[in-house]
């Protein structure tokens, strides 16, 4: 079975028009949200008003970015078993945020990720390693979508790239200074929505075709594959014991790392409603993960080998491709309305990704290297900065992304994304919770060795030396987490034995401690007492928002 | 701020309460935490040591490989749904924690050992 797939790329009429229904309807929800955007706690954290359930489903919405709900069918379209590791190894990294993070998290953390670490070690330092580790993240992680959107709206709208990544840029921004958290968390539910309808209509339409038999799909897939029924088992993609277990291991460590996703664990009103959260985030990533094995094996099953040159380098297209084929196939109208509306969902899903990482680079740019720098507290100056240092993130995004352009490799980049949240930023974090002795110093050259481990071993890697994806590099290891986040925690380690002690970063331990474990002293948490620095202003009930 | 009493941490973290609190977390944390983490290094190893095995047929053509991984996704279920059981226990014992801590000054306000001092 074949598919010309000249359509793609060429001006859609109506994926645009269903992009711009997409757009309106985010700007509605803007316009609402800002309403109610008055202080930093609003726009960081949504009021912290956002029902556990929904900040469930819109962290899984931060989740599913393009580079997921696209690129995990796409590699499994193009590998098949192997495209699956890394979708397995970030659905599983939710436990470790449940059993380890998400409630010390709420109970500790005012805003950010530094907030936790700042109760125990000198905050000054502190703020600025995490402030730097959250720029890089976020930062790196932000341009690999804006890459990846402006080629996916080239392909499935014809818009060309220049103004897709303008598009998405303006709107990510406009979204987070008028709207906030609240804006971005609920721009992300509709998405999560949308995208968990299109993969379980997908899914049925693709089981039906092979009366509901999981082998008849798997053999028809196989058949379509040169490699044959090698691609139902393990080694055509990760080819090596240290690739696969590497590549896991970052995935795995590196999901439970990100600023953008802990932060939104500020947004609920307790510690219970955190962990609520993540059981329904985890709930839709499970169906999600087991669903896209029937969209990947089923595109391949249903598209055939023919369309490999169409689904793109990274296989992104598969998707789109499949549900169009499922529509009716190209030219027909059932196939172009599934081909939009599927491409619309994959659109909500780009802007509100970027919108949650904008917030999360601009709390560390205003709350952590801002108000901590400049000794200023009140809330309503930090909102102002706040909603600056968006535009200014947006901007640098944008240009930074219309400058890199096509030519450069996403994968390298989400790599690098990954592999920093999980050697730079996972091990201090963890280990300001649960180790006593722990001291600034641990957190300090723990970042840093994590940080440069990183680089080196990414500049080692296949996809960078020593040309691009070329063959005899010193590391095969594209995400190198095996190595890196070891060294991570070494780095934490050895800071605290070899630095002096610190009594006041030890005896601070029981206070985060208690904080984390009970929630006292937390905002809206049972003491009622807000540890804000300004209680005046973040103190006073608010509406509920959501 | 300062008018305003900070709650003894040192003293709370030592307390009978608490402690059982932490006891129990930390039991079926760690556990819990042990017990995925193995689980899915276990797989990674059979994935990158024993490809061959790993390619063999479950049942029709669904490989060891890919019953594995869906295995992965239940026990991502059955996780989430044992900690959700377990955290009503958790919220009471917190409570208890809180109940003995209840100070003589009206309300506290946080002001952290570093945020307000002058490190």
């Amino acid at each position: 079975m074949t598919t010309t797939l000249a359509a793609i790329g060429d001006f859609n009429g109506l994926a645009v028009a269903v992009f711009a229904v997409v757009l309106a309807t985010t700007l509605v929800i803007t316009w609402w949200a800002a309403k109610r955007n008055r202080s930093a706690t609003d726009f960081y954290t949504a009021g912290r008003g956002v029902a556990g359930a929904f900040n469930g489903i819109a962290t899984a919405g931060d989740y599913l970015s393009a580079s997921t709900f696209l690129g995990y069918a796409g590699l499994m379209y193009l590998f098949g078993f192997d495209g699956w590791i890394i979708g397995l190894g970030a659905m599983l990294s939710f436990l470790p945020v449940l059993y380890l993070l998400a409630d010390r998290m709420r109970n500790a953390g005012k805003f950010t990720v530094a907030d936790v670490l700042s109760y125990r070690l000198r905050r000054r330092p502190v703020r600025i390693a995490a402030a730097i580790n959250a720029l890089l993240i976020c930062g790196i992680y932000l341009t690999a979508q804006l890459v990846g959107a402006g080629s996916l709206i080239e392909a499935l709208a014809g818009i060309s790239f220049t103004p897709a990544v303008l598009i998405c840029g303006i709107f990510m921004v406009v979204y987070v200074v008028f709207g906030g958290m609240l804006a971005t968390t609920w721009v992300q539910i509709i998405k999560a929505g949308m995208l968990m309808t299109a993969g379980i209509i997908i899914s049925i339409a693709v089981l039906a075709k092979f009366n509901f038999s999981p082998s008849e799909l798997l053999n028809k897939a196989a058949a379509e594959h040169p490699e044959g029924k090698a691609i139902l088992g393990p080694g055509t993609y990760l080819t090596t014991p240290a690739l696969v277990i590497s590549t896991g291991l970052t995935i795995f460590i590196g999901t439970a790392g990100l600023p953008h996703i802990l932060m939104r664990f500020f947004t609920v009103p307790d510690s219970k409603a955190a962990r609520v959260s993540v059981v329904w985030t985890i709930s839709i990533i499970a169906i999600f993960t087991a669903l896209v094995t029937v969209m990947g094996f089923g595109a391949r099953a249903i598209l055939g080998g023919g369309a490999e040159e169409a689904v793109g380098k990274g296989g992104n297209l598969a998707a789109p491709l499949l549900a169009q084929s499922l529509g009716g196939g190209e030219g027909t109208a059932g196939g172009d309305i599934a081909l939009a509306l599927f491409s619309a969902a994959a659109f909500a899903t780009i802007l509100a990704v970027v919108a949650g990482l904008v917030i999360a680079a601009s709390g560390a740019i205003a709350h952590d290297l801002w108000a901590n720098l400049s000794g200023r507290e009140d809330e309503e100056s930090e909102r102002k900065v706040a909603r600056i240092a968006a535009i200014g993130v947006g901007v640098a995004a944008i240009v930074g992304t219309l400058l890199v352009g096509t030519g450069f490799n996403v994968t390298v980049l989400v790599s690098m994304a990954f592999v920093f949240a999980a050697s730079a930023n996972f091990p201090p974090l963890i280990l300001a919770l649960t180790w006593r002795r722990f001291n600034t110093t641990g957190a300090l050259v723990g970042v840093a060795f994590g940080i440069v481990a990183s680089v080196v071993m990414i500049v080692l890697s296949p996809p960078v030396w020593p040309g691009p994806d070329s063959q005899g590099s010193p590391s095969s290891l594209t995400f190198p987490g095996l190595v890196t986040i070891p060294i991570g925690f070494l780095g934490c380690w050895l800071g605290t034995v070899l630095g002096k002690a610190d009594s006041e970063d030890e005896a601070s331990f029981d206070e985060l401690l208690v904080r984390s474990e009970t929630g006292l002293g937390a905002e809206g948490g049972p003491a009622l007492a807000p540890h804000a620095r300004t209680p005046e202003v973040a103190a006073p009930a608010r509406e509920p928002v959501a | 701020m300062s008018t305003h009493a900070e709650p003894d941490w040192a003293a709370l973290a030592r307390s009978p309460q608490f402690r059982e609190l932490m006891a129990s977390r930390r039991r079926f944390l760690v556990a819990g935490t042990a017990f995925y983490s193995l689980y899915f290094l276990a797989y990674l190893c059979l994935l990158g040591f024993a490809p061959d095995t790993m390619s063999k047929y479950l049942f029709g053509s669904v490989t060891y490989a890919l019953a594995g991984g869906m295995s992965l996704v239940v026990l991502a279920f059955v996780m989430a749904f044992l900690h959700a059981r377990k955290s009503g226990e958790w919220e009471r014992m917190a409570q208890a924690v809180l109940a003995g801590a209840q100070p003589t000054e009206p309300r506290f306000t946080k002001v952290g050992a570093h945020e307000g001092s002058t490190r």
